[in-house]
């Protein structure tokens, strides 16, 4: 997994490529640990190069939320494939997260 | 094709073992969608058998046969472990479970599997993918 980031003022925009599945929830934790350690508040994910999601990964992200909200941070999903995104509907965890289509979407109104 | 396999507990190999797997079933030319419904579940399936089922108790076996035609994907899967009440898991769906770090794996398969079936008090699973 390769995690990218850019900054658009008080957003970070993080990158996500590759699975985010039970070997690569780690990273994916690590990263988030740095973004709360500097008190990152506003968080984007952009999964368009995401092609595999597991239990996992949603558990991760879960995760991630809840210690966000910690810190009255938030994050935001954006670019998701059609496949990664039926689990997130099987789930129900669409009504959990905020999911978007594009990343230009998502950075309206954060 | 028809396969048996003995596997050891180990979630490296195991997932290793999917890779593999998902490799010798590309002459029955299944589609992407389909081949990511396959992946998810047997991961979540074995996944599921190691932590929960053998505990990661190295003396125990998971047991998984495999019947793959071009119509139709057969899986069975058998742990050493307790079993658990398949019929009494809660929904992780519902409102008030969505913030839960567990308890996906059943769900998604019964989800994305075409028929799933538990025997031997939960220790043994089958489920079916329709490929055609």
């Amino acid at each position: 997994m390769k995690i990218t980031e850019e900054k658009k003022d008080d957003i970070v925009i993080c990158k996500v490529q590759g699975e985010v599945n039970l070997d690569t929830s780690p990273d994916l934790r690590k990263k988030f640990d740095s973004f709360i350690s500097s008190n990152t508040k506003k968080i984007i994910i952009n999964f368009s190069d995401v092609p595999y999601i597991d239990s996992s990964g949603l558990a991760t992200l879960i995760e991630l939320l809840q210690r966000l909200r910690k810190i009255d941070g938030k994050f935001r999903i954006c670019n998701m494939s059609e496949k990664v995104r039926s689990i997130f509907e099987i789930t129900k965890l669409c009504k959990l997260f905020e999911i978007f289509d594009t990343q230009s979407a998502a950075l309206e109104n954060f | 094709m028809e396969t048996e396999y003995k596997l050891k507990p180990d979630l490296g190999d195991i997932l290793r073992f999917i890779r593999n797997f998902l490799k010798r079933l590309e002459p029955l030319g299944i589609d992407e969608e389909k081949l990511f419904d396959i992946r998810l579940t047997l991961e979540e399936a074995l996944i599921n058998a190691v932590k929960h089922g053998s505990r990661e108790d190295k003396t125990k076996f998971i047991f998984l046969k495999i019947k793959a035609s071009a119509k139709i994907l057969e899986i069975e899967i058998e742990d050493e472990g307790q079993g658990f009440d398949y019929e009494n898991l809660p929904s992780p769906a519902q409102d008030a479970n969505l913030e839960k770090l567990s308890g996906r794996g059943v769900f998604l398969i019964r989800n994305l599997m075409d028929k799933v079936d538990f025997f031997n008090r939960g220790r043994k699973m089958r489920m079916v993918k329709y490929l055609k």
